[in-house]
């Protein structure tokens, strides 16, 4: 398991690697030449990242474009397919032609808007596979 | 004697046939026995076989010379006289004839007199026959002329000769009754002169045309031509020649003659028949219906512009006319009428069809026929006339319906109906159900009026019927009583009118036995109070078990309350105290509404007349919804207008219910978007102020169907109820609540777009002492007793042992000791020996109530001239009656059950004069009450580790801000606030997140002011927020990590 991270603004890196850290090896990008950058030497390396999250607005590319790349980068490699990365998408901005955008260019996986809530988070992941389910322990004992 | 004349045998030939003919005819006259020569080449044999007494021989051109070659060759050769008869106007024929030497020659067209003549000199000459022969025929001659001349004297017709020179030679006496003049007077006139210059111009062509004639040989042409002549009055008639040329006897052209005829009368009868058939045609095209003439098998001979206009039909004529029927049977016995018509006398003068008119529509005609004979007494056609009754058939129709529909209405009809005279009231007809009502038989009704029946059992009522029948209008519904045959009197409703039916004017009468319906109405009468007193029992039941409810609400909210924050609790057993809280909570509202709304239903509403502020009972609603609003995702937003007055009269605490009713259900229905709440001043139709307020949000809308029933009682969005929780009690009660403030409440909305709830409030200025004057004294006056650190003393009267505990454990962390009084006579008791720094009291208590309690300890205070002691009324009860109760039983202040910690600790706090400080500032598992702890509890547990990385990060941010502000990089400074508004609202901070979003919108503006002063506030803030969350080793600044709460400010 191996998550990236990418957003310019490092507290929402700070609430993703305190709630992830645990299930994954996290890398962090602040920008998109960062992501490209990290997804690039992770591929070379022969342990592409399993999941991507993407902030869409960021200063210089934006999440859409980056994530366009990285799944250029992906297909150069023969990377896609069953082994692709899931991209996750992370904004503020729930307008619905980011989001569509996300969806239709970027294959994207899921969808969570900002303020992330660690439950809709963790709720997502668990949908996608990437962490495993709760434990039912606790309910229902005395 | 001339009979036995032998008849001179004459040979004749000429240039071509028609000459021949024109001399053997001639010669015939004459009694000459004619050799005919097929032609000229003939002619020397046949002479010589023949030996004929002379030879004629006629010469024209183009061929005359070679005739006159032949008569010369005769001539010549068997010595035979020739007689030339010549056109000499042709030079060459002319020379040619002289040459010749005929024995005689004559005109072409020769007078017979003229050829007789030449005949009897050239014979004579000759001696081949005696020349009396000719005297003779010429005799003849002569007595035919003079018996001409007696025709041409007495014949009605003009006579006349011309010469030459177009002088009258001859004119019969009969121009004396054609012109008025004698024939002496007539011919002392030239031609010329004896009519119009018009008529003179006819003459003149005509002679034109003679002299053409002429020129080409024909010498006899007759022309005929009309003019008009002059009569010896001056008047003109018209008459008609005849003219043809005159010889004399030598042969000779000697003028004209002519024939003259008065044709005057012809022309008037052709005139007037022009004229008849021009009124004709007119009158036929002006008629204003269509028309058609025929003959007598049916074909159209004519139709006029109308026929054509409404049936159209190019070329209608020859066609046969029931080739325009659409209904074929109709065509048929058309077809068989036409075929027998000419047989028979027809005696068809009207009939039916239906044709279709130009459009193709479909019309209804009646043709009305006259039929024409001829002038033998056949018959020669028709003359037929359309009308268009379509209309006339279907108002036909409609009146039989319509009278057929009253026939059965008037039959079949519940109520009893009667038609009368309009002159004596008799009974015309009945029906059934007159019968069956009253008792009576049709017989024994028709004939009889009312009176006679004594069908009225109230007189009185009939002569008012009657006068307002006698002003022309109808009697309508109105309540009287009828009696039946045996007796019996029933309530009906009476109608009459005057009515026309058949086209006879007539009374008719309805009415409606209306027993039942009485008594339907008295017993609804009677349900209805029964429903009311039923109600009303409702009410009161529900106003007593919601107090019951209410009071153990307190305990399990409190206590859940004091669980919530108990230490020790694992965050699962904090959420089940919270969700413990939430449910109570819920249940609490819906009882609360129950109340208000039984309260209301009871009529005992009351309603406070105070002076507040609007504007900010709008702030703390606004205040009090944006957290549940933000929970959901919900931005809200109040828009005050500048101006509604600071002050305003009335209800602060119903008007803060009413906006809470809209606002909570505007979150509820809304899943996205933002809640607005506005208040601005409003005049109404009278021009008094008013105080708008409204509610409006982008959620799911209210559905169309529900419109009528939003505001009832226990009606909620249809299809809802599963969705969302409610008592459906909001809306109503929002309703009454306005109404009862005198203003009135409205919405609309666009199902999934949003609503809009409104209500308007009479606006009274505030005249008197403001709020904070108007509080009870006790609050502004309360001094503590109690020193600085001293613990402050309180007494709780509460009989409820659960009460109690909640009470104590609210008050645990804080300065006070509390004393406890089970009930109100145990309070006045110990407040005869202690003094207390602030009283609780429970109003219902065993032994001695609230109220009276409250009032001994004033009377004890007043006694002991000791100041008043703070009292704070605690109560299940919500109403504000029991508020003002207390108040006029000398309490200070009025707290609510379930009584929560935070409105408990300020009240005291305002009866103390000053805050109460925490013995501890830290509890363990929730932070203090912070700069953003209106949402402390957002900040889940698994969060607080990394607030401090956060808050750094922040900081780190905070710096950027700045930078960018210093650089006016709107772009980074909007990038940030973006940012800072995500991230914030992620770890909970939601104040922080509202200055991210400030900020954004400011750089998005481009408004770099605005933007300075939110950085400004967000950094104070920011500095609060660290305070209490910062990790004071990683603050970087120690200073401020230890100076603890002080440093707020």
């Amino acid at each position: 398991m191996k998550f990236l991270f990418v957003d310019d603004d490092e507290s929402i890196l700070l609430f993703l690697d305190s709630f992830l850290s645990a299930y994954a090896v996290c890398r962090e990008a602040q920008n998109g030449e960062e992501a490209i950058s990290a997804f690039d030497q992770a591929l070379a390396e022969g342990e592409p990242f399993t999941a991507v999250f993407m902030d869409i607005l960021m200063p210089g590319m934006d999440g859409n474009q980056v994530v366009r790349e990285l799944r250029r980068l992906e297909r150069d490699k023969g990377a896609d397919g069953n082994r692709a990365f899931k991209l996750i998408m992370i904004s503020i901005c729930t307008d619905t032609k980011n989001v569509s955008d996300s969806f239709f260019y970027g294959l994207a996986d899921a969808y969570i808007p900002k303020p992330l809530r660690p439950e809709i988070l963790m709720r997502e992941l668990r949908k996608l596979g990437l962490i495993p389910a709760p434990a039912r322990s606790g309910l229902g004992s005395p | 004697m001339q009979d036995h004349a032998p008849s001179p045998r004459i040979l004749t030939f000429a240039s071509d046939p028609a000459f021949q003919h024109r001399l053997e005819e001639a010669l015939r006259r004459l009694g000459c026995a004619v050799l005919s020569a097929p032609g000229p080449g003939e002619a020397p044999a046949l002479a010589a076989a023949r030996s004929p007494d002379a030879v004629l021989a006629g010469a024209a051109p183009p061929r005359g010379l070679e005739t006159l070659e032949t008569a010369a060759a005769i001539k010549r050769d068997q010595g035979l006289p020739v007689i030339i008869a010549a056109s000499l106007e042709d030079d060459a024929l002319f020379a040619a004839v002289e040459r010749l030497a005929p024995d005689g020659a004559i005109p072409s067209g020769p007078s017979d007199r003229r050829l007789a003549l030449a005949l009897s000199l050239a014979l004579n000459r000759s001696r081949r026959a005696p020349p009396e022969v000719f005297e003779a025929r010429l005799e003849a001659l002569r007595q035919s002329e003079a018996k001409y001349r007696l025709l041409a004297e007495n014949a009605e017709d003009v006579i006349w000769t011309l010469d030459n020179e177009l002088r009258f030679t001859y004119i019969s006496p009969s121009v004396k009754s054609l012109r008025g003049l004698t024939p002496e007077e007539a011919m002392a006139q030239s031609v010329e002169e004896s009519m119009p210059a018009e008529s003179f111009a006819v003459v003149r062509q005509a002679i034109l045309t003679w002299m053409e004639q002429r020129r080409l040989g024909n010498l006899s042409h007759v022309a005929r031509f009309e003019i008009e002549q002059y009569r010896k009055d001056g008047s003109t008639v018209w008459l008609e020649c005849t003219v043809r040329p005159a010889f004399d006897a030598s042969g000779e052209q000697a003028g004209f003659v002519g024939v003259s005829r008065n044709m005057s009368e012809r022309r008037d009868a052709e005139r007037a028949l022009r004229e008849s058939e021009e009124r004709f045609r007119s009158l036929w095209d002006a008629l204003p219906l269509p028309a058609e003439i025929l003959d007598a098998t049916g074909r159209i001979l004519a139709v006029n512009r109308p026929f054509l206009e409404q049936f159209g039909g190019a070329g209608i004529p020859g066609k046969m006319i029931w080739e325009f029927c659409i209904d074929p049977e109709e065509a048929e016995m058309a077809r068989l009428f036409f075929k027998n018509a000419a047989a028979s006398q027809p005696d068809l003068t009207r009939a039916f069809v239906k044709m279709r008119d130009v459009n193709g529509q479909e019309t209804a005609v009646q043709i009305n026929w006259s039929y024409r004979l001829d002038t033998e007494g056949r018959l020669a056609g028709f003359v037929g006339v359309r009308t268009d009754v379509t209309q006339v058939l279907r108002a036909e129709a409609a009146l039989r319906e319509s009278e057929e529909r009253f026939a059965a209405l008037f039959k079949f009809s519940p109520e009893i109906a009667a038609l009368s005279s309009l002159d004596n009231g008799v009974y015309l007809e009945v029906n059934d159900a007159f019968c069956a009502s009253t008792g009576y038989s049709r017989e024994e009704l028709i004939g009889r009026s009312s009176l006679e029946i004594k069908l009225w059992a109230d007189p009185a009522d009939r002569d008012r019927a009657l006068a307002v029948l006698a002003q022309g209008r109808p009697v309508i519904a109105m309540e009287t009583r009828i009696r039946s045959k045996d007796g019996s009197v029933w309530p009906s409703l009476f109608s009459a009118a005057a009515v026309t039916i058949s086209g006879e004017r007539r009374l008719l009468t309805l009415a409606l036995d209306i027993s039942e319906r009485k008594r339907l109405e008295e017993e609804t009468l009677r349900a209805r109070d029964e429903a009311v007193a039923a109600s009303k029992a409702k009410t009161a039941f529900l106003t007593r078990i919601s107090h019951e409810i209410r009071t153990p609400m307190n305990s399990i909210l409190g206590l859940a309350e004091m669980l919530a924050q108990a230490s020790g609790l694992t965050d699962r057993q904090r959420g089940y105290a919270a969700d413990l809280m939430r449910a109570g909570e819920h249940l609490l509202g819906i009882i609360n509404n129950v109340l208000d709304f039984s309260a209301i239903e009871a009529g005992r509403l009351t309603l406070e007349n105070k002076p507040f502020s609007p504007a900010t009972v709008l702030s703390e609603a606004v205040s009090l919804l944006s957290s549940p609003a933000r929970e959901k995702g919900l931005s809200m937003r109040q828009e005050i207008a500048r101006d509604v007055p600071e002050l305003a009269m009335g209800d602060a605490g119903r008007l803060r219910q009413i906006i809470m009713n809209l606002g909570a259900n505007a979150i509820k229905y809304s899943e996205r978007g933002r809640i607005v709440l506005r208040l601005e001043t409003k005049r109404d139709a009278n021009g008094g102020g008013q105080l708008a307020f409204e509610v409006e949000d982008q959620g799911i809308g209210v559905p169309q169907e529900a419109f009528g029933h939003l505001f009832k009682e226990f009606s909620r969005a249809p299809g809802t109820s599963g969705r969302f929780q409610g008592s459906g009690l909001g809306l109503a009660i929002a309703k009454r609540l306005t109404e009862g403030m005198g203003g009135r409440i409205g919405f609309e909305s666009v199902s999934g777009q949003g609503s809009r709830f409104f209500f308007t409030l009479p606006l009274t200025p505030c005249e008197g002492p403001s709020p904070a004057a108007e509080a009870p004294p006790g609050i502004a006056a309360g001094k503590p007793l109690a020193q600085d650190g001293k613990r402050f003393t309180i007494l709780l009267v509460e009989d409820n042992p659960a009460n109690v505990i909640i009470v104590t454990l609210f008050l645990e962390d804080l300065p006070v000791s509390i004393a406890s009084a089970e009930n109100g006579a145990r309070a006045v008791a110990l407040c005869r020996d202690n003094v207390y720094d602030v009283i609780l009291m429970d109003i219902d208590m065993p032994l001695m109530d609230g109220r009276e309690a409250s009032m001994l300890i004033r009377s004890i205070e007043r006694e002991a001239e000791r100041p008043p002691q703070p009292i704070i009324a605690l109560t299940a009860h919500a109403f504000s009656e029991y508020r003002d109760m207390m108040a006029k039983a000398g309490c200070n202040d009025y707290l609510a059950k379930p009584i929560r910690k935070k409105d408990l600790v300020k009240a005291i706090e305002r009866q103390l004069g000053q805050p109460l400080e925490p013995r501890t500032a830290q509890r363990e598992g929730a932070g203090p009450a912070g700069p953003d702890g209106a949402d402390d509890e957002r900040i889940s547990s698994s969060l607080r580790p990394i607030i401090p990385a956060f808050l750094e990060i922040q900081r780190k941010n905070l710096g950027r801000m700045n930078q960018a502000l210093a650089e006016k990089n709107g772009r980074d400074l909007r990038r940030l606030g973006h940012n800072l508004k995500g991230a914030a609202l992620t770890y909970g901070f939601s104040r922080m997140a509202d200055f991210g979003a400030d900020l954004e919108r400011a750089a998005l503006d481009g408004d770099m002011a605005l933007a300075a002063n939110i950085l400004r506030d967000l950094t104070n803030h920011f500095n609060n927020v660290h305070i209490v969350y910062g990790d004071a080793p990683n603050a970087g600044d120690g200073s401020q990590g230890s100076q603890g709460r002080g440093g707020v400010e």
